[in-house]
Protein backbone atom coordinates (compact mmCIF):
# COMPACT_ATOMS: atom_id res chain seq x y z
CA UNK A 1 0.00 0.00 0.00
CA UNK A 2 2.49 2.22 1.01
CA UNK A 3 4.18 1.81 -2.84
CA UNK A 4 0.99 2.84 -4.01
CA UNK A 5 0.94 5.98 -1.71
CA UNK A 6 4.33 6.73 -3.28
CA UNK A 7 3.59 6.67 -6.42
CA UNK A 8 0.33 8.62 -6.36
CA UNK A 9 2.70 11.34 -4.39
CA UNK A 10 5.32 11.17 -7.83
CA UNK A 11 2.37 11.29 -9.68
CA UNK A 12 1.19 14.88 -7.72
CA UNK A 13 5.21 16.23 -8.65
CA UNK A 14 3.99 18.03 -10.93
CA UNK A 15 1.41 20.15 -8.50
CA UNK A 16 3.79 20.92 -6.30
CA UNK A 17 5.34 23.58 -8.51
CA UNK A 18 1.58 24.84 -8.84
CA UNK A 19 1.07 24.63 -5.12
CA UNK A 20 4.80 26.27 -4.42
CA UNK A 21 3.83 29.30 -7.10
CA UNK A 22 0.77 30.00 -5.43
CA UNK A 23 1.78 29.49 -1.99
CA UNK A 24 4.68 32.00 -2.08
CA UNK A 25 2.87 34.63 -4.84
CA UNK A 26 -0.12 34.90 -2.94
CA UNK A 27 1.95 35.23 0.44
CA UNK A 28 4.28 37.92 -0.96
CA UNK A 29 1.35 39.87 -2.36
CA UNK A 30 -0.68 39.31 1.15
CA UNK A 31 1.82 41.03 3.41
CA UNK A 32 2.65 43.68 0.38
CA UNK A 33 -1.17 44.83 0.88
CA UNK A 34 -1.02 44.27 4.32
CA UNK A 35 2.11 46.05 5.14
CA UNK A 36 0.50 49.07 3.24
CA UNK A 37 -2.67 49.18 4.90
CA UNK A 38 -0.35 49.59 8.13
CA UNK A 39 2.11 52.14 6.46
CA UNK A 40 1.71 52.24 2.99
CA UNK A 41 -1.56 53.88 0.49
CA UNK A 42 -4.01 51.29 1.68
CA UNK A 43 -3.50 53.04 5.26
CA UNK A 44 -3.64 56.78 3.50
CA UNK A 45 -7.06 55.67 1.65
CA UNK A 46 -8.28 54.27 5.08
CA UNK A 47 -7.17 57.42 6.92
CA UNK A 48 -9.40 59.32 4.07
CA UNK A 49 -12.44 56.89 4.50
CA UNK A 50 -12.60 57.76 8.00
CA UNK A 51 -12.59 61.41 7.56
CA UNK A 52 -15.42 61.45 4.85
CA UNK A 53 -13.19 62.45 2.42
CA UNK A 54 -14.34 59.73 -0.24
CA UNK A 55 -17.17 58.20 -2.02
CA UNK A 56 -15.90 54.75 -1.55
CA UNK A 57 -19.12 52.55 -0.40
CA UNK A 58 -16.54 50.67 1.85
CA UNK A 59 -13.88 51.26 4.25
CA UNK A 60 -10.23 50.06 2.17
CA UNK A 61 -9.74 47.70 5.03
CA UNK A 62 -12.55 45.87 4.73
CA UNK A 63 -12.09 45.30 0.96
CA UNK A 64 -8.38 44.08 1.88
CA UNK A 65 -10.24 41.60 5.00
CA UNK A 66 -12.00 40.23 1.77
CA UNK A 67 -9.23 40.32 -0.15
CA UNK A 68 -6.81 38.66 2.31
CA UNK A 69 -9.28 35.76 2.92
CA UNK A 70 -9.38 34.81 -0.98
CA UNK A 71 -5.36 34.96 -0.50
CA UNK A 72 -4.64 32.48 2.13
CA UNK A 73 -8.03 30.02 0.43
CA UNK A 74 -5.66 30.29 -2.61
CA UNK A 75 -2.51 27.36 -1.79
CA UNK A 76 -5.13 25.30 -0.52
CA UNK A 77 -7.65 25.15 -3.33
CA UNK A 78 -4.08 24.66 -5.42
CA UNK A 79 -4.90 21.29 -3.76
CA UNK A 80 -8.24 20.55 -4.43
CA UNK A 81 -7.88 18.83 -7.94
CA UNK A 82 -5.34 16.34 -6.44
CA UNK A 83 -7.31 13.19 -6.76
CA UNK A 84 -8.50 13.34 -10.02
CA UNK A 85 -5.18 13.95 -11.04
CA UNK A 86 -3.74 10.88 -9.47
CA UNK A 87 -6.72 9.10 -10.84
CA UNK A 88 -6.33 10.37 -14.19
CA UNK A 89 -2.35 10.01 -13.85
CA UNK A 90 -3.19 6.10 -13.75
CA UNK A 91 -5.70 5.94 -16.34
CA UNK A 92 -3.44 7.29 -19.11
CA UNK A 93 -0.35 5.49 -18.28
CA UNK A 94 -2.31 2.19 -18.01
CA UNK A 95 -1.04 1.30 -14.46
CA UNK A 96 -4.71 0.32 -13.51
CA UNK A 97 -3.85 -2.59 -14.64
CA UNK A 98 -0.44 -2.92 -13.44
CA UNK A 99 -2.36 -2.39 -9.80
CA UNK A 100 -4.68 -4.96 -10.41
CA UNK A 101 -1.96 -7.90 -10.70
CA UNK A 102 -0.27 -6.41 -7.48
CA UNK A 103 -0.42 -8.48 -3.97
CA UNK A 104 -2.92 -5.88 -2.81
CA UNK A 105 -6.35 -6.54 -1.98
CA UNK A 106 -9.28 -3.84 -3.00
CA UNK A 107 -9.66 -2.03 -0.11
CA UNK A 108 -5.88 -1.52 0.14
CA UNK A 109 -5.64 0.41 -2.89
CA UNK A 110 -8.84 2.43 -2.07
CA UNK A 111 -7.69 3.22 1.38
CA UNK A 112 -4.32 3.93 -0.72
CA UNK A 113 -5.96 6.91 -2.73
CA UNK A 114 -7.50 8.36 0.48
CA UNK A 115 -3.94 8.19 2.52
CA UNK A 116 -2.52 10.44 -0.03
CA UNK A 117 -5.46 12.69 -0.60
CA UNK A 118 -4.41 13.19 3.62
CA UNK A 119 -1.07 13.75 2.75
CA UNK A 120 -1.16 16.08 0.27
CA UNK A 121 -4.02 17.76 2.18
CA UNK A 122 -2.63 18.00 5.20
CA UNK A 123 0.88 19.39 4.01
CA UNK A 124 -0.96 22.12 2.07
CA UNK A 125 -2.57 22.88 5.48
CA UNK A 126 0.34 22.60 8.11
CA UNK A 127 2.24 24.99 5.55
CA UNK A 128 -0.82 27.45 4.69
CA UNK A 129 -0.88 27.24 9.19
CA UNK A 130 2.79 28.32 9.32
CA UNK A 131 1.82 31.23 6.62
CA UNK A 132 -0.69 32.30 8.36
CA UNK A 133 0.97 32.74 11.36
CA UNK A 134 3.38 34.73 9.70
CA UNK A 135 0.87 37.04 7.75
CA UNK A 136 -0.85 37.71 11.36
CA UNK A 137 2.78 39.44 12.42
CA UNK A 138 2.04 41.99 10.00
CA UNK A 139 -2.02 42.97 10.81
CA UNK A 140 -4.96 43.22 12.77
CA UNK A 141 -6.93 42.62 10.99
CA UNK A 142 -7.11 39.19 11.71
CA UNK A 143 -5.90 37.21 14.00
CA UNK A 144 -4.08 34.36 13.85
CA UNK A 145 -7.33 32.53 14.68
CA UNK A 146 -8.95 34.22 11.96
CA UNK A 147 -6.39 32.97 9.74
CA UNK A 148 -6.30 29.50 10.69
CA UNK A 149 -10.08 29.08 10.37
CA UNK A 150 -9.98 30.26 7.01
CA UNK A 151 -6.96 27.45 5.92
CA UNK A 152 -9.24 24.51 7.92
CA UNK A 153 -12.62 25.97 6.50
CA UNK A 154 -10.52 25.33 3.13
CA UNK A 155 -9.25 22.59 4.16
CA UNK A 156 -12.54 20.94 5.09
CA UNK A 157 -13.59 22.04 1.81
CA UNK A 158 -11.23 20.06 0.21
CA UNK A 159 -12.56 17.03 1.81
CA UNK A 160 -15.54 17.31 1.37
CA UNK A 161 -14.94 17.59 -2.60
CA UNK A 162 -12.75 14.79 -2.64
CA UNK A 163 -14.79 12.62 -0.95
CA UNK A 164 -17.71 13.32 -3.46
CA UNK A 165 -15.20 13.16 -6.69
CA UNK A 166 -14.20 9.53 -4.86
CA UNK A 167 -18.04 8.08 -4.38
CA UNK A 168 -18.46 9.17 -8.17
CA UNK A 169 -15.41 8.11 -9.29
CA UNK A 170 -16.12 4.44 -7.95
CA UNK A 171 -20.19 4.53 -8.17
CA UNK A 172 -20.66 6.14 -11.83
CA UNK A 173 -17.32 4.81 -13.04
CA UNK A 174 -16.53 8.17 -14.56
CA UNK A 175 -13.81 8.19 -17.00
CA UNK A 176 -13.67 11.76 -17.68
CA UNK A 177 -12.15 14.21 -14.89
CA UNK A 178 -13.86 17.25 -16.05
CA UNK A 179 -17.34 15.90 -15.18
CA UNK A 180 -16.28 14.43 -11.74
CA UNK A 181 -14.58 17.77 -10.90
CA UNK A 182 -18.10 19.93 -12.33
CA UNK A 183 -20.18 17.75 -10.85
CA UNK A 184 -18.88 17.42 -7.28
CA UNK A 185 -18.54 21.24 -7.44
CA UNK A 186 -22.59 21.03 -8.85
CA UNK A 187 -23.39 19.02 -5.76
CA UNK A 188 -21.48 21.29 -3.03
CA UNK A 189 -22.74 24.63 -4.75
CA UNK A 190 -26.38 23.05 -4.65
CA UNK A 191 -25.96 22.00 -0.91
CA UNK A 192 -24.69 25.69 0.21
CA UNK A 193 -27.19 27.34 -1.99
CA UNK A 194 -30.11 25.10 -0.13
CA UNK A 195 -28.59 25.52 3.46
CA UNK A 196 -28.40 29.71 2.72
CA UNK A 197 -30.91 30.38 0.70
CA UNK A 198 -32.88 32.44 3.15
CA UNK A 199 -29.84 34.38 4.22
CA UNK A 200 -29.01 34.91 0.01
CA UNK A 201 -32.45 35.98 -0.85
CA UNK A 202 -32.81 38.15 2.00
CA UNK A 203 -29.05 39.90 1.17
CA UNK A 204 -30.31 40.61 -2.13
CA UNK A 205 -33.80 41.91 -1.22
CA UNK A 206 -32.09 44.47 1.20
CA UNK A 207 -29.61 45.09 -1.58
CA UNK A 208 -26.32 44.34 0.70
CA UNK A 209 -24.78 41.67 -1.04
CA UNK A 210 -21.27 42.73 0.96
CA UNK A 211 -23.26 41.62 4.51
CA UNK A 212 -23.47 38.35 2.80
CA UNK A 213 -19.82 38.06 2.12
CA UNK A 214 -18.57 39.18 5.49
CA UNK A 215 -20.96 36.65 7.36
CA UNK A 216 -19.50 34.30 5.13
CA UNK A 217 -16.36 34.77 5.66
CA UNK A 218 -16.72 35.17 9.54
CA UNK A 219 -18.41 31.39 9.04
CA UNK A 220 -15.45 30.34 8.10
CA UNK A 221 -13.13 31.99 10.95
CA UNK A 222 -15.28 31.47 13.65
CA UNK A 223 -17.48 28.16 12.51
CA UNK A 224 -14.58 25.93 10.51
CA UNK A 225 -15.10 22.77 12.92
CA UNK A 226 -19.05 23.02 11.62
CA UNK A 227 -17.22 22.32 8.16
CA UNK A 228 -14.53 19.86 9.63
CA UNK A 229 -17.25 18.02 11.02
CA UNK A 230 -19.08 17.95 7.74
CA UNK A 231 -15.85 16.75 6.41
CA UNK A 232 -15.57 13.89 8.91
CA UNK A 233 -18.72 12.59 7.95
CA UNK A 234 -18.58 12.55 3.89
CA UNK A 235 -15.29 11.14 4.45
CA UNK A 236 -16.51 8.22 6.63
CA UNK A 237 -19.02 7.76 4.24
CA UNK A 238 -17.35 8.06 0.96
CA UNK A 239 -14.57 5.59 2.06
CA UNK A 240 -17.66 3.19 2.88
CA UNK A 241 -19.14 3.36 -0.13
CA UNK A 242 -15.99 4.07 -2.61
CA UNK A 243 -14.47 0.75 -0.90
CA UNK A 244 -17.67 -1.38 -1.03
CA UNK A 245 -18.20 -0.43 -4.83
CA UNK A 246 -14.56 -1.29 -5.96
CA UNK A 247 -14.62 -4.09 -4.37
CA UNK A 248 -18.24 -5.82 -6.06
CA UNK A 249 -17.07 -4.17 -9.19
CA UNK A 250 -14.17 -4.66 -9.26
CA UNK A 251 -12.10 -4.05 -12.46
CA UNK A 252 -9.44 -0.67 -13.11
CA UNK A 253 -9.16 0.85 -9.69
CA UNK B 1 1.32 -24.07 -0.44
CA UNK B 2 3.61 -26.39 -1.95
CA UNK B 3 1.99 -29.59 -2.51
CA UNK B 4 0.18 -28.86 -5.53
CA UNK B 5 0.25 -30.29 -8.65
CA UNK B 6 -1.38 -27.62 -11.57
CA UNK B 7 0.06 -24.08 -10.53
CA UNK B 8 -2.93 -22.94 -12.36
CA UNK B 9 -6.73 -24.49 -11.78
CA UNK B 10 -9.61 -23.54 -14.04
CA UNK B 11 -12.88 -25.26 -13.73
CA UNK B 12 -16.11 -24.17 -15.61
CA UNK B 13 -15.15 -20.38 -15.42
CA UNK B 14 -18.31 -18.37 -16.90
CA UNK B 15 -18.11 -14.64 -17.27
CA UNK B 16 -20.63 -13.21 -19.34
CA UNK B 17 -20.52 -9.17 -20.74
CA UNK B 18 -23.34 -9.93 -23.13
CA UNK B 19 -21.56 -9.35 -26.10
CA UNK B 20 -18.84 -11.87 -25.19
CA UNK B 21 -19.03 -14.41 -22.81
CA UNK B 22 -16.20 -17.08 -21.91
CA UNK B 23 -18.42 -20.40 -21.91
CA UNK B 24 -16.89 -22.84 -19.25
CA UNK B 25 -13.61 -22.42 -19.20
CA UNK B 26 -11.58 -25.22 -17.96
CA UNK B 27 -7.74 -25.81 -17.94
CA UNK B 28 -4.69 -26.48 -15.95
CA UNK B 29 -1.57 -25.81 -16.33
CA UNK B 30 1.14 -28.18 -14.27
CA UNK B 31 3.62 -26.98 -12.03
CA UNK B 32 7.30 -26.37 -13.55
CA UNK B 33 5.55 -26.06 -17.16
CA UNK B 34 5.11 -23.53 -19.98
CA UNK B 35 1.94 -23.01 -21.39
CA UNK B 36 1.11 -21.20 -24.38
CA UNK B 37 -2.53 -19.48 -24.61
CA UNK B 38 -3.59 -19.87 -27.84
CA UNK B 39 -5.98 -17.42 -29.30
CA UNK B 40 -6.71 -14.81 -31.83
CA UNK B 41 -6.73 -11.36 -30.35
CA UNK B 42 -10.33 -10.90 -29.15
CA UNK B 43 -10.94 -14.73 -28.29
CA UNK B 44 -11.17 -14.27 -24.53
CA UNK B 45 -7.28 -14.78 -23.44
CA UNK B 46 -6.80 -11.69 -21.47
CA UNK B 47 -10.28 -11.55 -19.85
CA UNK B 48 -9.35 -15.56 -18.52
CA UNK B 49 -5.66 -14.09 -17.63
CA UNK B 50 -7.50 -11.37 -15.34
CA UNK B 51 -10.47 -13.37 -13.82
CA UNK B 52 -7.43 -15.99 -13.05
CA UNK B 53 -5.45 -13.01 -11.12
CA UNK B 54 -9.02 -11.79 -9.50
CA UNK B 55 -9.10 -8.46 -10.97
CA UNK B 56 -12.88 -9.07 -12.33
CA UNK B 57 -15.14 -11.39 -10.81
CA UNK B 58 -15.87 -14.27 -12.59
CA UNK B 59 -19.84 -15.19 -12.97
CA UNK B 60 -19.29 -19.08 -11.62
CA UNK B 61 -16.64 -21.57 -11.66
CA UNK B 62 -13.63 -22.11 -9.56
CA UNK B 63 -10.18 -20.62 -9.90
CA UNK B 64 -7.07 -22.61 -8.07
CA UNK B 65 -3.52 -20.69 -7.97
CA UNK B 66 -0.67 -22.85 -6.48
CA UNK B 67 -3.89 -25.23 -5.45
CA UNK B 68 -5.46 -22.41 -2.91
CA UNK B 69 -9.32 -21.16 -3.82
CA UNK B 70 -8.28 -17.67 -4.83
CA UNK B 71 -11.14 -16.03 -3.75
CA UNK B 72 -10.34 -14.83 -0.39
CA UNK B 73 -6.28 -15.37 -0.84
CA UNK B 74 -6.03 -13.27 -4.46
CA UNK B 75 -3.67 -10.44 -2.66
CA UNK B 76 -1.59 -12.69 -0.87
CA UNK B 77 -1.20 -15.52 -3.97
CA UNK B 78 0.08 -12.62 -6.41
CA UNK B 79 3.03 -12.08 -4.09
CA UNK B 80 4.20 -15.07 -5.86
CA UNK B 81 3.04 -14.56 -9.29
CA UNK B 82 5.01 -11.65 -12.06
CA UNK B 83 2.39 -10.16 -15.12
CA UNK B 84 3.99 -8.86 -18.12
CA UNK B 85 1.33 -7.29 -20.36
CA UNK B 86 1.22 -6.46 -23.87
CA UNK B 87 1.79 -2.26 -22.88
CA UNK B 88 4.18 -1.30 -20.05
CA UNK B 89 1.34 -0.11 -17.89
CA UNK B 90 4.12 2.11 -15.71
CA UNK B 91 3.75 5.89 -15.73
CA UNK B 92 5.97 7.55 -18.49
CA UNK B 93 7.47 9.86 -16.33
CA UNK B 94 8.82 6.94 -13.73
CA UNK B 95 12.51 5.95 -14.02
CA UNK B 96 14.16 2.49 -13.37
CA UNK B 97 14.94 4.01 -9.58
CA UNK B 98 10.84 5.26 -9.27
CA UNK B 99 10.22 1.96 -10.13
CA UNK B 100 12.64 0.26 -7.59
CA UNK B 101 11.06 2.47 -4.64
CA UNK B 102 7.07 1.94 -5.24
CA UNK B 103 7.63 -2.07 -5.88
CA UNK B 104 10.24 -2.66 -2.78
CA UNK B 105 6.90 -1.02 -0.42
CA UNK B 106 4.71 -3.38 -2.71
CA UNK B 107 6.02 -6.68 -2.84
CA UNK B 108 7.60 -8.82 0.50
CA UNK B 109 10.11 -10.36 -1.48
CA UNK B 110 11.26 -7.76 -3.56
CA UNK B 111 14.90 -7.19 -4.38
CA UNK B 112 16.46 -4.57 -5.30
CA UNK B 113 19.83 -5.70 -6.19
CA UNK B 114 17.97 -8.61 -8.84
CA UNK B 115 15.95 -5.85 -9.88
CA UNK B 116 19.15 -3.63 -10.59
CA UNK B 117 21.08 -6.67 -12.51
CA UNK B 118 18.37 -7.09 -15.06
CA UNK B 119 18.24 -3.81 -15.38
CA UNK B 120 22.13 -3.41 -16.44
CA UNK B 121 21.31 -7.29 -18.39
CA UNK B 122 18.68 -5.63 -20.49
CA UNK B 123 20.83 -2.15 -21.03
CA UNK B 124 17.88 -0.35 -19.35
CA UNK B 125 18.82 2.93 -18.08
CA UNK B 126 18.11 3.20 -14.50
CA UNK B 127 17.74 7.12 -14.67
CA UNK B 128 16.11 7.13 -17.90
CA UNK B 129 12.17 7.92 -18.11
CA UNK B 130 10.52 5.19 -19.36
CA UNK B 131 8.43 7.35 -21.20
CA UNK B 132 11.54 7.65 -23.47
CA UNK B 133 12.27 3.63 -24.14
CA UNK B 134 11.50 1.58 -27.30
CA UNK B 135 8.55 -0.85 -27.37
CA UNK B 136 10.86 -3.44 -26.34
CA UNK B 137 12.93 -1.61 -24.07
CA UNK B 138 9.39 -1.23 -22.01
CA UNK B 139 8.68 -5.02 -22.51
CA UNK B 140 12.43 -5.70 -21.21
CA UNK B 141 11.08 -3.56 -18.01
CA UNK B 142 8.24 -5.17 -17.49
CA UNK B 143 9.72 -8.73 -17.26
CA UNK B 144 12.84 -7.00 -14.84
CA UNK B 145 10.04 -6.34 -12.45
CA UNK B 146 8.12 -9.70 -12.78
CA UNK B 147 11.36 -11.48 -12.12
CA UNK B 148 13.00 -9.49 -9.12
CA UNK B 149 10.04 -10.72 -6.42
CA UNK B 150 11.05 -14.34 -6.39
CA UNK B 151 7.84 -15.05 -8.40
CA UNK B 152 7.12 -18.40 -9.23
CA UNK B 153 4.52 -17.91 -11.72
CA UNK B 154 5.02 -15.58 -14.69
CA UNK B 155 1.22 -14.49 -16.51
CA UNK B 156 2.16 -12.81 -19.85
CA UNK B 157 -0.71 -11.36 -21.80
CA UNK B 158 0.88 -10.92 -25.51
CA UNK B 159 4.31 -10.18 -23.90
CA UNK B 160 5.95 -10.50 -27.34
CA UNK B 161 3.64 -8.85 -29.84
CA UNK B 162 4.67 -5.70 -31.88
CA UNK B 163 9.12 -7.10 -31.23
CA UNK B 164 11.37 -7.53 -33.61
CA UNK B 165 12.53 -11.22 -33.92
CA UNK B 166 15.66 -10.57 -32.18
CA UNK B 167 14.34 -8.86 -28.93
CA UNK B 168 11.58 -11.63 -28.93
CA UNK B 169 14.24 -14.03 -28.75
CA UNK B 170 15.82 -12.53 -26.35
CA UNK B 171 12.88 -12.37 -24.53
CA UNK B 172 11.88 -15.73 -25.11
CA UNK B 173 15.86 -17.17 -23.72
CA UNK B 174 14.59 -15.32 -20.36
CA UNK B 175 11.74 -17.11 -20.32
CA UNK B 176 13.44 -20.26 -20.61
CA UNK B 177 16.31 -19.40 -18.06
CA UNK B 178 13.09 -18.63 -15.42
CA UNK B 179 11.74 -22.38 -15.77
CA UNK B 180 15.30 -23.78 -14.90
CA UNK B 181 13.85 -23.96 -11.98
CA UNK B 182 11.54 -26.72 -11.11
CA UNK B 183 9.12 -25.26 -9.64
CA UNK B 184 8.58 -21.71 -11.31
CA UNK B 185 6.16 -21.98 -14.41
CA UNK B 186 4.71 -19.83 -17.08
CA UNK B 187 1.28 -18.98 -18.69
CA UNK B 188 2.04 -17.10 -21.60
CA UNK B 189 -0.72 -15.99 -24.31
CA UNK B 190 0.02 -14.95 -27.70
CA UNK B 191 -1.59 -15.54 -30.87
CA UNK B 192 1.87 -15.56 -32.79
CA UNK B 193 2.33 -19.47 -32.18
CA UNK B 194 5.74 -19.83 -33.31
CA UNK B 195 7.11 -17.84 -30.10
CA UNK B 196 4.95 -20.57 -28.32
CA UNK B 197 6.14 -23.91 -30.67
CA UNK B 198 9.78 -22.79 -29.26
CA UNK B 199 8.97 -22.30 -25.58
CA UNK B 200 5.51 -24.32 -24.34
CA UNK B 201 4.97 -27.62 -22.72
CA UNK B 202 1.23 -27.34 -23.01
CA UNK B 203 -1.39 -25.64 -24.79
CA UNK B 204 -4.61 -24.38 -24.91
CA UNK B 205 -6.29 -22.83 -27.59
CA UNK B 206 -9.22 -20.70 -26.83
CA UNK B 207 -12.22 -19.10 -29.38
CA UNK B 208 -14.81 -16.90 -28.77
CA UNK B 209 -14.56 -17.77 -25.37
CA UNK B 210 -14.39 -21.35 -25.43
CA UNK B 211 -11.42 -23.75 -24.72
CA UNK B 212 -11.67 -26.00 -28.44
CA UNK B 213 -8.03 -27.63 -27.77
CA UNK B 214 -5.72 -28.20 -25.21
CA UNK B 215 -2.95 -30.13 -23.72
CA UNK B 216 0.63 -31.44 -24.43
CA UNK B 217 2.05 -29.44 -27.45
CA UNK B 218 4.32 -32.26 -28.76
CA UNK B 219 1.49 -35.11 -28.46
CA UNK B 220 -0.91 -32.47 -30.09
CA UNK B 221 1.67 -31.25 -32.76
CA UNK B 222 2.45 -35.58 -33.16
CA UNK B 223 -1.44 -36.27 -33.29
CA UNK B 224 -2.25 -33.60 -36.01
CA UNK B 225 -1.36 -33.58 -39.39
CA UNK B 226 -1.98 -32.36 -42.80
CA UNK B 227 -3.34 -34.62 -45.31
CA UNK B 228 -3.30 -33.35 -48.97
CA UNK B 229 -5.54 -34.76 -51.51
CA UNK B 230 -7.59 -34.07 -54.57
CA UNK B 231 -11.05 -32.93 -53.72
CA UNK B 232 -13.07 -36.30 -55.01
CA UNK B 233 -10.32 -38.18 -52.45
CA UNK B 234 -12.60 -36.24 -49.27
CA UNK B 235 -15.48 -38.54 -49.58
CA UNK B 236 -13.32 -41.45 -48.42
CA UNK B 237 -11.38 -39.95 -45.78
CA UNK B 238 -13.38 -40.82 -42.09
CA UNK B 239 -15.34 -38.22 -40.82
CA UNK B 240 -13.69 -38.52 -36.99
CA UNK B 241 -10.32 -37.95 -38.27
CA UNK B 242 -10.97 -34.67 -40.13
CA UNK B 243 -10.82 -31.44 -37.81
CA UNK B 244 -10.96 -28.83 -41.04
CA UNK B 245 -10.41 -28.81 -44.37
CA UNK B 246 -8.93 -25.96 -46.80
CA UNK B 247 -9.47 -26.31 -50.72
CA UNK B 248 -6.80 -25.01 -52.69
CA UNK B 249 -6.33 -24.30 -56.50
CA UNK B 250 -4.66 -27.48 -57.29
CA UNK B 251 -6.16 -29.81 -54.01
CA UNK B 252 -7.48 -29.71 -50.98
CA UNK B 253 -5.51 -29.69 -47.26
CA UNK B 254 -7.32 -31.49 -44.41
CA UNK B 255 -6.41 -30.97 -41.05
CA UNK B 256 -6.41 -34.68 -39.01
CA UNK B 257 -6.48 -34.79 -35.43
CA UNK B 258 -4.64 -38.95 -35.66
CA UNK B 259 -1.86 -38.83 -37.64
CA UNK B 260 -0.53 -42.42 -37.11
CA UNK B 261 -4.23 -43.81 -37.54
CA UNK B 262 -4.37 -41.80 -40.71
CA UNK B 263 -0.93 -43.33 -41.93
CA UNK B 264 -2.51 -46.42 -41.87
CA UNK B 265 -5.67 -46.11 -43.45
CA UNK B 266 -4.65 -44.03 -46.40
CA UNK B 267 -1.40 -45.08 -47.10
CA UNK B 268 -1.29 -43.36 -50.86
CA UNK B 269 -2.19 -40.15 -49.34
CA UNK B 270 0.78 -37.34 -48.05
CA UNK B 271 0.51 -36.23 -44.77
CA UNK B 272 2.54 -33.34 -43.67
CA UNK B 273 3.33 -32.32 -40.17
CA UNK B 274 1.35 -29.73 -39.16
CA UNK B 275 2.77 -26.33 -36.75
CA UNK B 276 0.18 -25.05 -34.49
CA UNK B 277 -0.90 -21.96 -36.42
CA UNK B 278 -2.27 -24.11 -38.57
CA UNK B 279 -4.45 -25.97 -35.85
CA UNK B 280 -5.06 -22.80 -34.33
CA UNK B 281 -6.57 -21.61 -38.20
CA UNK B 282 -8.35 -25.21 -38.96
CA UNK B 283 -9.75 -25.24 -35.47
CA UNK B 284 -11.13 -21.64 -35.52
CA UNK B 285 -12.70 -21.87 -38.78
CA UNK B 286 -14.28 -25.26 -38.36
CA UNK B 287 -15.42 -24.11 -35.07
CA UNK B 288 -16.86 -21.53 -36.32
CA UNK B 289 -18.89 -23.37 -38.88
Amino acid sequence: MKGLIIKDLMCLRKMRATFVFVTVSSFVITVMALISARIGNIALAEKEYLAGGTDMPMSPVQLLWYAVSVMVLLPLASLGDSLTLAFEADKNSGFTVVAGALPLSVKQRVTARYITLFLTCGTGTVISLVLSFLLSVFTDIMTFGDFAGLVLSAASLILIFSSLEMILIFFVKMNNADYVRIISLLIMTAVFLLCSSGRIIGALRAMKPFELITEGIIFLENRWFILAAAAVLCLIASYLISTGIAERKRGEI
Amino acid sequence: MDNYTNVIELDNVVKDYGDFKLDNVSFAVPKGSVCGFIGQNGAGKTTTIRIMLDVIRADSGKIKLFGEDIKGNAPRLREDIGVVYDEMGFHEFMTGKDINIMMKHIYKNWDEKVFFDYLKRFSLPSKKKCGDFSRGMRMKLQIAVALSHNAKLLVMDEPTAGLDPIVRNEILDIFREFVLEEDHSILISSHITGDLEKIADEVVFIDGGKVFLQGNKDEILEKHGILKCRKDEIGSISKSLIVGVHEGTFGVEVLINDMKAAAKLYPELVIDRTSLEEIMLFYVASFRG
